[in-house]
């Protein structure tokens, strides 16, 4: 009988002990779980800033040319992937009046340079006319990334200037 | 065995546990049992009464939590939710601007204070503060739905899909872009409710 107990005891500690360790398990899983989750939704989010390579007139200071907090952030994702790809960058002018449109425009210039673009890769031209009726769009070229060794001064610069469009 | 079934059912002797393992001797413990309820625990229950129904006792609870400790954020989004439900939108808003008085980098009270602006059909400063909230965590696919929802509501559709396209897959983007745009329809042409 006393034996009957004393397994009967130590079933119920056993027992016991497996749902603690669980319950503990599933707090850690839950923990893996938001993160991948935010890892993904990250990953995804800046494939699509990539994909759209645009700075909108939402990432600016409403009727101002610094960028805002998104605004940073999203350039900072392009300017990531520009530092090793070529590309165009297309900033939106909106309903915005010319003189902030270009003072946008050189924000986006200058924060590109702090991120470490290349200057003597980055260029900029008036190349996507709008259409008929429509303000045309400045957009910054990156160019390809020079081979490693080759010289990218001077007029070799220019000569390689091949955007990937 | 009898003493673990014991142990379980006396609730002293789980309390005077309960004290041991926040690292408290069974004197403090004792001695704490006296005190007020503290924030953590108003607002535990703020939750079981708004479960309840009993919105005034929760109303109540989370007025008390605000008061006794003015920079836990939670409780002013969670009073805010509360009215919001009863449809006191001016009030809420008031609440959440309360609160990032406090925290202005908060992204949850940003994106409240944002979805009780679109309600009053503020769409400029919703959009402001989505914007601000879609900053402090840029990944969240909700901040920037949020702030999707609200340049549409401008009129601004280009830039709305283009931070739907973002977040969504483009079949579902591009029938939420134009929803929106019906909605702006809507908006333009009368004052009917969205």
């Amino acid at each position: 009988m006393r034996l009957c107990w004393t397994i009967a005891a130590c079933l119920l500690c056993s027992l016991f002990l497996g749902c603690q360790k669980s319950v503990s398990d599933n707090g850690a899983d839950k923990n893996i779980d938001a993160e991948l989750v935010r890892t993904l939704n990250n990953i995804g989010v800046e494939n699509a800033i990539i994909t759209q390579h645009t700075i909108y007139p939402y990432h600016f200071v409403t009727d101002g040319e610094p960028l805002n907090e998104l605004g940073r952030r999203d350039l900072a994702v392009l300017a990531r992937h520009f530092t090793e790809n070529a590309g165009v960058l297309n900033v939106r002018r909106g309903q915005e009046p010319a003189a902030l449109y270009e003072a946008r425009v050189a924000q986006v210039v200058q924060n590109l340079k702090k991120a470490g673009v290349d200057t003597g890769r980055l260029k900029v031209s008036d190349e996507m006319p709008g259409g008929t009726g429509m303000p045309s769009e400045r957009v910054v070229t990156i160019l390809r990334l020079a081979p490693q060794g080759a010289s990218i001064a001077g007029s070799n610069r220019t000569t390689m200037g091949t955007s990937r469009r | 065995m009898g003493m673990l079934l014991g142990g379980c059912a006396s609730p002293k002797q789980a309390g005077l546990n309960e004290g041991k393992r926040f690292g408290q001797t069974p004197d403090t413990f004792e001695a704490q049992r006296d005190l007020p309820p503290s924030t953590r625990t108003l607002y535990a229950m703020a939750d079981i009464l708004a479960a309840q129904g009993k919105d005034r006792d929760c109303e109540f609870t989370l007025k008390r939590c605000i008061q006794q400790e003015p920079k836990f954020t939670p409780a002013y989004n969670k009073l805010a939710e509360l009215l919001m439900r009863q449809g006191r939108v001016h009030e809420a808003a008031g609440v959440l601007s309360e609160a990032l008085r406090i925290n202005d980098t908060d992204p949850i009270l940003l994106n409240n204070l944002g979805m009780c602006c679109l309600v009053q059909r503020r769409y400029g400063e919703a959009v402001e503060h989505f914007t601000k909230a879609a900053g402090q965590i840029p990944e969240s696919a909700k901040f920037r739905a949020n702030l999707a929802t609200a340049l549409a509501l401008l009129g601004r559709q280009e830039e709305s899909a283009a931070l739907l396209q973002q977040v969504l897959p483009e079949e579902q983007a591009k029938h939420n872009a134009e929803v929106l745009r019906k909605a702006h329809e809507k908006v333009i042409s009368g004052p009917t409710s969205i």
